[in-house]
């Protein structure tokens, strides 16, 4: 996913996608983030809590708990209401 | 609800795809009808003009609409590389779409019309420019044709005024349509902001 988003909306993506476990190198990729700000991203979420970490020998993988379903929840529907609650643009 | 923000969206998307490709053929209009006119108008190809200074105002202008016609077609193109992709992923799903896929699009069109906020404004301005030389484009073409002595200029001059104004009166409206569309984003983004600080308060997230 490409373009400006918020560190709200990057939250979002990683925690939708660490449903199920995935690796750092798979959340780097699929949200569109380098290293540096990918690791960052993560770091912070884990130490709030709506990441965990799960380690399989040398193999590390993140899955989100279920406080991130909070944030999920509530960001859908902020999200979705922007659609509801604004006239759109009609041709 | 959900099903009246999937309509939304698919409107919204549609009408903004169709919005952008018709920007893009009438762009490449633009520039396709602004290089004929400077052959024409420069070499006095087709003797339509009855005097020289007329004819050079009416090439510098059809200079101008070929200049504007392609940066009209590059900026139309870059916003529609965006769309395109979110708008064949919408295609190929079939419904009912699960909330958090919508969400994901919704993000994206966001994150699109952040980048691409700047452009869809010069776009309005292009639009604007654009449509104004096409009308001045299309009275010069009644002039000459009200100035011309026989009945094939005559003829011709009012079929390049038709093609002209008509391109005209389509880009100024285009110009108004772009501004509905940053209008309903401006309103999400200003939103999305207030939105944001409810999230950061009421989940403790705040990200330094």
């Amino acid at each position: 996913m490409n373009g400006r988003r918020s560190p709200y909306e990057i939250y979002w993506e990683i925690l939708v996608y660490c449903k199920s476990p995935r690796s750092f190198t798979a959340v780097i990729n699929r949200c569109d983030l380098n290293s540096k700000t990918g690791q960052e991203y993560l770091e912070f979420l884990h130490s709030k809590g709506y990441l965990s970490v799960m380690k399989d020998g040398e193999k590390s993988t993140y899955v989100a708990t279920e406080r991130a379903g909070d944030y999920i929840a509530l960001f859908t529907e902020i999200y979705q209401k922007l659609f509801d609650t604004i006239p759109g643009f009609r041709l | 609800m959900k099903d009246n923000t999937i309509m939304q969206f698919k409107n919204e998307l549609n009408s903004f795809f169709m919005l952008v490709l018709l920007n893009l053929v009438f762009g490449a209009m633009a520039m396709a009808f602004g290089m004929q006119f400077v052959v024409s108008s420069v070499l006095g190809l087709n003797g339509l003009q009855p005097s020289v200074v007329l004819r050079a105002l009416t090439g510098a202008f059809s200079l101008m609409c070929f200049g504007l016609g392609l940066m009209w077609i590059l900026s139309s193109a870059r916003i529609l590389k965006g769309i395109t992709g979110i708008r064949r992923e919408y295609r190929k799903r079939s419904e009912p779409v699960p909330g958090e896929i919508l969400t994901g699009w919704i993000v994206r069109l966001m994150a699109h019309y952040r980048e691409n906020k700047k452009r869809i404004a010069w776009m309005m301005i292009i639009c604007t420019l654009g449509g104004s030389v096409f009308l001045a484009l299309g009275i010069l073409n009644v002039v000459q044709g009200i100035g011309a002595g026989d009945i094939t200029t005559r003829l011709l001059s009012v079929i390049a005024a038709g093609i002209n104004l008509t391109i005209g009166c389509v880009s100024l409206r285009f110009s108004l349509y772009f501004q509905k569309y940053s209008a309903a984003w401006d309103l999400r983004l200003q939103e999305t902001v207030r939105s944001e600080e409810t999230l950061k308060k009421s989940m403790g997230i705040d990200k330094e």
